[in-house]
């Protein structure tokens, strides 16, 4: 386990240096002045008056923190400096889990406190959800949890795409729009992204977002069933009508497919289906759902599909998805790095790993996360790559060579994880774990080194974890390994 | 961690194993209402359960319960679909046992619980003969053989089939014997289970002192368990009671009550029938506006057939989440809103469309209801003739049930027909 990632029994002082709140050069009185101003930043529940000496004990470690209304204190400034200085410390996707570190770790309080509940969460975060979220925004957090993997926010390097992609779906003339690429390069999240921002610039009204699971990729790269029924169009209209609030169609029974037609022509607005597979897949999708866009293409409503494989539909606007280009894979690199504290790398460094995983998003990340573990040797990983001879081949070098280097615990999480098909809850895989782990603390540094790892994506949901469908994919066949070596 | 964590962490653990001992203990344990544990245990279960689904073993039949099986494990997962529905789902994982040519094959034990478990899903999917005649079929099978907890499971199925076909004295004697046969100590779920579903006939039938001592049995029995707030407890059923006795207030706490806690437990179906019931009161009380919000709440709960995009309904296997039957139900709660707005054609229009999504259903009261709904509104617009053939359809479908809720009507009726004819 790095040391970049916090821990039980991390000192008051290093987490104000994870931060990035602790300057040698100046005083402690300088450091208490600065807290103290920040305290008053807080939502008002946190404010406190800490006083200099009990300041001055956390820092000296001579005392620790007593009260649990302290602590949270504490961590709201943390989070804030963490944010001033683009630190992954208790800031961003990782804030619940180093929050509950920082709660529970008797090194830095005085016992070990209660962690925090989603609305301490939200007031901290100082999400601008406070008021009542709009119907919108509810919408978007329901269809938030149907996409797998989670999006990524922010999206890096991808404003050309972006752009790309708003112009086709702009276009009149090309009613469906397919974003076609391989695995991990970021379909999934530029159109989640893209859409989004198209609805928030006005070109849509609303969105919907369906997924058709019956088919699945391996960690060869092969399409696999599974064993699931397909998505019927009956459940896509449904949704429709659903998400798009159409609610005079929520009460008929008979020409549903007719109805909506007729009201996704009137509108303005976008129905997702991603993970189309084969092209098989596609093509059926295609003639079911012909009825939205034939005889005559809607004016204003488009059909966004993100697909492996492309649709000999005549009405159909391929978009082509590669890897991030050059510029932009460096800067994904860097903006990657500052998900681990202390990691800066070289510019030659980047550049070899911008160009080994051919600005693969999932690459980058998996790349990065491995640098960051075997010592920072990119010549490691560059010869394992340059030893692969396709896309899939370059996948397992890199993450085999990831997943081996995982301590015994966090890889048996690592497998519980990936026997989840839905979100994954901290609190599913802590009693997946019980199984086999006595100890809390290792099963928390286990989760904390899958997600630096890079193998678990904490969601924008506290708590919450997604795992991309390729790692899945690897996980499940080494899942299916060890049983055929036990048995 | 010690040297045996080690050794175990080393190896590795059998996960479709250890998913089957944990669907296993979350069954028994709602069989014992532990209800939280049990729905805290399904739900994590279930997330996985499609990885486990393609394995040789979970596809297969068995007698033993110590590996796992397909046909045990539709069992097992009956407690969990019993309060948070979704029948579609469990139809779908229950086709290779139903494909299989064991099934036949298997202990009278394994099959019986298959079979009352397969029953319950057919309600309102297959016709109600069909049912009937499958749980009887299991029923005379175990005659004899001194299978208690089994025996009570079909009659537990039938007592809920008779109650749909109206026909209260077979539904209290299979609810009687599913009583007598179950023993609140070992299976308190079924016990409580069965009380939930008998009060109801009464209800129906209008002897509402049997139906109340019922509930009084579940509530009791809900206390004693810890799950009087609860998709187990009395709350919804005590509700209708009181709605029926005219005594609105407690009606409605009962409701609000249910709508709450059901929220709070993430069973949106279980939630949807409060919305739906408390709607219906205040359609009663003339509070339309409410009405109408909470009759929508509840059809957008159940028209929904996306919903299983969603995590929390993992259980529904990517099927369809749209019940037709409650959808229906609701659309003619919102129908009499409409109509007594003065929004006859539309409250038509919608009915039309509730008839249509019943089509295939085998659900004589329901049909009834809305046979009357038209006769209603046909009636309001001045359709007589229209008013008079849905009335005799209504009458024809149940006879019984138009007796008894038009008796007070018709014996004024009669009255005067006869003192007319005298007169003449």
């Amino acid at each position: 386990m790095s040391t970049e990632q916090p821990n039980e029994r991390w000192t008051f002082l290093q987490w104000c240096e994870g931060v990035g709140f602790y300057d040698p050069s100046a005083s402690i009185a300088a450091h208490y002045r600065s807290f103290t101003e920040l305290v008053q930043a807080l939502p008002q529940r946190f404010m406190l008056q800490i006083s200099e000496d009990k300041f001055g004990r956390w820092w000296n470690g001579t005392g620790k923190i007593n009260r649990r209304d302290e602590a949270l204190c504490v961590i709201g400034v943390l989070h804030r400096v963490a944010q001033q200085h683009e630190r992954l410390i208790l800031n961003g996707v990782y804030f619940a889990d180093h929050a509950r570190i920082f709660l529970r770790s008797t090194t830095v309080c005085e016992q070990p406190f209660a962690e925090l509940s989603a609305e301490e969460i939200d007031q901290l975060l100082a999400r601008p959800s406070q008021d009542a979220p709009s119907s919108q925004d509810i919408l978007r957090q329901k269809l938030y949890r149907r996409v797998f993997p989670s999006p990524y926010t922010p999206i890096i390097g991808r404003d050309r795409e972006i752009d790309d992609l708003l112009n086709r779906l702009g276009d009149r003339n090309s009613p469906i729009v397919c974003v076609v690429g391989t695995a991990g390069d970021g379909k999934t999240n530029l159109t989640w992204h893209t859409v989004c921002r198209a609805v928030d610039s006005g070109l849509f009204s609303a969105f919907d977002w369906v997924t058709d699971r019956s088919m699945y990729v391996d960690s060869n790269g092969d399409p696999r069933p599974t064993d699931l029924p397909a998505l019927r169009p009956d459940a896509i209209f449904n949704s429709m009508i659903n998400n798009f609030d159409w609610a005079d169609l929520k009460l008929i029974a008979r020409d549903v497919a007719e109805r909506c037609a007729k009201k996704f022509r009137e509108g303005h607005y976008c129905l997702v289906l991603d993970n189309m597979e084969t092209t098989a897949q596609l093509e059926r999708f295609l003639r079911e759902l012909s009825i939205l866009v034939q005889p005559t293409p809607p004016r204003t409503s488009r059909i966004l599909i993100t697909s492996r494989v492309e649709s000999s539909a005549p009405f159909v606007s391929h978009m082509p998805l590669k890897g991030l280009e050059r510029e932009a894979a460096i800067a994904y690199v860097k903006h990657m790095e500052t998900r681990y504290a202390n990691v800066a790398l070289s510019d030659s460094d980047r550049e070899q790993l911008a160009e080994i995983t051919g600005g693969n998003p999932l690459f980058i990340q998996i790349a990065l996360a491995r640098y960051v573990r075997n010592g920072r040797n990119i010549r490691l990983i560059v010869d394992q790559v340059r030893q692969s001879n396709s896309f899939f081949s370059t996948f397992q070098n890199l993450f085999g060579g990831l997943y081996e280097s995982l301590s015994p615990a966090a890889k048996q999480v690592a497998l519980d994880a990936a026997q989840y098909t839905e979100e994954i809850t901290r609190e599913d895989l802590e009693a997946d774990a019980e199984y086999y782990m006595s100890d809390s603390e290792q099963f928390e540094r286990a989760l904390m080194e899958l997600v630096s790892q890079q193998v678990l994506k904490p969601s924008d949901v506290a708590g919450y974890y997604t795992i991309h469908p390729l790692v899945r994919a690897y996980l499940t066949h080494m899942t299916e390994r060890n049983d055929r070596l036990r048995a | 961690m010690t040297d045996l964590e080690r050794d175990n962490v080393e190896v590795g653990v059998d996960r479709s194993l250890r998913a089957w001992q944990a669907i296993q203990r979350a069954h028994h344990m709602m069989c014992r209402a532990e209800y939280f544990q049990a729905l805290k245990e399904y739900r994590r279960e279930l997330k996985k359960l499609r990885t486990y689904l393609t394995l040789p073993d979970w596809c297969s039949l068995s007698n033993s319960e110590d590996r796992p099986s397909r046909n045990w494990l539709c069992v097992y997962l009956f407690e969990y679909y019993q309060i948070s529905h979704g029948w579609q789902g469990w139809r779908w994982l229950a086709q290779p046992v139903l494909k299989s040519p064991d099934l036949e094959k298997l202990s009278l034990r394994a099959w019986s619980r298959f079979q009352s478990a397969l029953g319950w899903s057919y309600v309102r999917y297959k016709p109600l003969k069909e049912i009937r005649r499958m749980q009887h079929a299991a029923l005379e099978r175990l005659a004899g053989q001194n299978m208690p907890f089994e025996e009570a499971l079909h009659h537990f199925v039938l007592c809920q089939v008779e109650q749909i076909a109206v026909r209260q004295a077979q539904a209290n004697y299979h609810a009687e014997s599913a009583l007598a046969l179950l023993k609140f100590e070992e299976t308190p779920f079924y016990v409580m289970r069965t009380l939930f579903v008998h009060n109801n006939m009464y209800r129906i039938m209008r002897e509402y002192d049997k139906a109340q001592a019922l509930v009084d049995q579940l509530r009791e029995y809900a206390e004693q368990k810890g799950v009087l707030r609860t998709a187990l407890g009395p709350y919804i059923v005590q509700g209708w009671i009181y709605s029926d006795l005219e005594e609105y207030d407690r009606a409605e706490a009962c409701f609000q009550e249910a709508i709450d806690f059901l929220d709070e437990q993430r069973l949106p179906y279980e939630r949807g029938r409060a919305l739906y019931a408390l709607g219906r009161l205040h359609l009663w009380h003339r509070g339309f506006d409410m009405a109408e919000k909470l009759i929508r709440e509840a059809i957008s709960i159940y028209s929904d057939d996306t919903r299983y995009d969603d995590p929390d309904y993992v259980h529904y296997l990517k099927q369809g989440t749209r019940s037709v039957v409650a959808q229906a139900t609701y659309q003619n709660v919102l129908v009499s809103v409409l109509a007594e707005r003065g929004q006859i054609d539309l409250a038509v229009e919608i009915e039309q469309e509730v008839l249509f999504l019943l089509k295939d259903v085998d659900d004589r009261g329901t049909h009834y209801d809305i046979l009357n709904t038209l006769a209603r509104l046909h009636a309001k617009k001045g359709n007589r003739l229209q008013s008079i053939c849905y009335r005799l359809r209504a009458f024809l479908m149940e006879p019984r049930l138009f007796i008894r809720h038009n008796w007070s009507d018709m014996r004024s009726r009669l009255k005067k027909l006869l003192a007319r004819l005298r007169r003449r």
